[in-house]
């Protein structure tokens, strides 16, 4: 699946010096995407434009050949459900829940994986001892793994990260980078991270500077 | 999750609304059981009352027999009242008429006749015809007089008492005479009405009758059958009253006794209406309060891609089986308030069904049906204002 971007622009963001606004840009099946953004250019805004969050742009987003602002609600549940997967920068975990039962919420949806596949990945990220504790209780690295294992959790063509690493520790950023790729290439998906700084993490495809 | 997992709904919101639908559902059933209990038992045949009306002989009127004739514009008019169904007069005889029996228990007595039209009639014998040269005419005795008979008569005269089966085995003479001539006839009495309090005859034999030997030109009308569904309809009992007709008195006291009902009836029905309407508000408010208490939990589970449908569920599946199986309690509780109605009266001789009404299982249904749809309703718009707020 395709995901296209046709001059997309947002208000109060100048497009001249950026390889993204304004730009025609082709996200190919299984490859992987790194935008840089500094602070103030619009990082978080075109993460939730894609993911649908956000109406205020001109210019288009084909997802599969589909302008997405044709879209219903529901037909955006469906493509959050089983097409788009992200992990936000403010993580959007619910705090009163404990981690595994908020990966539970998103994986009960599809149904993709079974239950155990929820210990697997924590056994990965090293986050096992922390399965059933609540989410308010945890740091903001174990939430991010928390975060990170929810998005893996589902089916996708297209994985969305928000500067997912900010508070883990290079050991750490290894396994879950590690995990990431496993299962996009599983999926033949395609992997868009937007963090302030470039990195080598993943062979990318196309770096591009927003 | 949605709910916060403490019992989300208090005990006094669902007592309210057991105690709405109890009302409701008991003022239901209670119309119908008044309707039944004041329904005579002809009435539950057919659904239809007869009410044979005369002209009140008054002092005025005695000496003058025409003043209690009704007039073809009297009877027009009656039967233009709206409860009035169908209306037809009951012909007399205009010619004398002598019954007597031989053998064992002789008798002899002058007789009347009147006649129905066949469909006005409760009881119609095989063979209810007559025909020119027939020699028997059946008759048609009403049932009163033969308890009269028994009872009043056979017991202080001495003499037998008569089932309804032996009298039909015994024929009797009829000699029908004017003036001029007279004609023998052989009747035997070929059923016993509760309708009427009568001696009937075919309308054919009659009509053969009045014409043959009748003392006057036109077969005059002194009593009028009416078919009408209610029969203690107050506009029907007053236009009776105004114009001086009479009938059966019991039949229209209902008329009084069905008002009162309707009043108490309709009180507490209106009662249970309004506790009702008032506990279904608070439940909607309350679960209008909880969606938006979790707008922000609804927002990211539609983020996460939980659809509008499904996020309602949660909130309706609950409150819905809750508010049926109250409707259920409060039927059951309904249909054990019968049973034990029904069983006392049982004691005092006064026949009630002991399960509910049609009407009342109807309207539990009915209740069902509507709440769930206005729940339904109502959670679906919230929801979705709720979630259009981030879009």
């Amino acid at each position: 699946m395709n995901l296209v971007l046709q001059q997309l622009a947002i208000p109060y963001i100048p497009v001249a010096a950026s390889s993204v606004w304004g730009k025609d840009l082709h996200f190919e099946a299984g490859k992987n995407y790194h935008i840089q953004a500094v602070s103030g250019k619009g990082k978080s805004t075109l993460i939730h434009t894609l993911f649908g969050l956000q109406q205020k742009f001109t210019g288009r987003i084909l997802i599969g050949d589909t302008n997405s602002s044709h879209f219903s609600l529901d037909e955006w549940c469906d493509l959050r459900a089983s097409t788009l997967s992200i992990v936000f920068q403010d993580l959007k975990l619910f705090e009163d829940q404990t981690a595994y039962d908020n990966i539970d919420i998103k994986r009960s949806l599809t149904n993709f994986y079974p239950l155990k596949k929820i210990k697997e990945f924590a056994d990965r990220l090293q986050l096992s001892h922390k399965l059933d504790s609540l989410v308010s209780t945890l740091s903001y690295g174990e939430r991010q793994r928390v975060a990170i294992i929810r998005s893996l959790i589902q089916d996708f063509k297209f994985l969305l990260l928000d500067e997912p690493f900010s508070h883990l520790d290079e050991v750490n950023i290894a396994f879950a980078a590690s995990l990431i790729l496993e299962e996009t290439k599983k999926r033949n998906a395609t992997l868009i991270i937007a963090d302030l700084e470039t990195d080598e993490r993943f062979p990318y495809h196309q770096k591009l500077i927003l | 999750m949605l709910h916060g997992g403490k019992r989300s709904f208090s005990v006094m919101t669902y007592a309210a609304l057991l105690i709405g639908f109890f009302l409701l559902f008991v003022a239901v059933q209670l119309y119908d059981d008044a309707s039944s209990l004041l329904r005579s038992p002809q009435q539950k045949k057919d659904g239809y009352e007869y009410l044979v009306i005369n002209k009140k002989i008054t002092n005025a009127m005695m000496g003058n027999n025409a003043a209690s004739y009704f007039s073809p514009e009297e009877i027009e008019q009656l039967g233009k009242q709206s409860s009035v169904s169908k209306i037809a007069p009951v012909t007399s005889n205009q010619f004398g008429i002598t019954a007597n029996t031989l053998g064992q228990l002789a008798f002899s007595t002058q007789l009347f006749f009147e006649s129905v039209p066949e469909e006005m009639l409760d009881v119609v014998p095989e063979k209810w015809s007559w025909h020119l040269g027939d020699q028997s005419v059946p008759v048609v005795l009403s049932a009163d007089y033969l308890n009269l008979y028994n009872f009043g008569f056979a017991l202080s005269q001495g003499l037998p008492q008569l089932s309804e089966e032996s009298i039909k085995v015994i024929p009797f003479n009829v000699t029908i005479y004017d003036k001029q001539h007279e004609e023998n006839f052989v009747a035997t009495v070929a059923g016993f009405t509760q309708r009427y309090s009568s001696v009937l005859v075919p309308a054919e034999f009659m009509h053969y009758a009045n014409d043959h030997f009748g003392t006057e030109k036109e077969a005059a009308t002194s009593r009028i059958i009416l078919q009408t569904k209610e029969a203690g309809n107050p506009e029907l009992v007053r236009y009776l009253a105004d114009n001086g007709y009479a009938t059966q008195n019991d039949k229209l006291k209902t008329s009084k006794l069905k008002t009162i009902v309707n009043v108490v009836v309709g009180t507490c029905g209106i009662m249970g209406l309004l506790v009702l309407t008032l506990s279904v508000m608070i439940v909607m408010l309350y679960l209008k309060l909880l969606i938006v208490r979790s707008s922000d939990k609804l927002q990211l589970l539609s983020i996460l891609g939980y659809t509008p449908s499904v996020l309602k569920k949660q909130f309706t599946n609950r409150i819905i089986r809750a508010l049926l199986f109250l409707i259920f309690l409060s039927v059951l509780l309904t249909a054990i308030a019968q049973f034990m109605i029904a069983t006392q009266l049982k004691t005092y001789g006064i026949e009630l069904s002991s399960w509910l009404s049609l009407t009342t299982v109807f309207s539990a249904l009915l209740s069902c049906l509507l709440i769930s749809w206005l729940l339904n309703r109502n959670i679906n718009k919230v929801i979705t204002e709720v979630l259009v707020q981030r879009m």
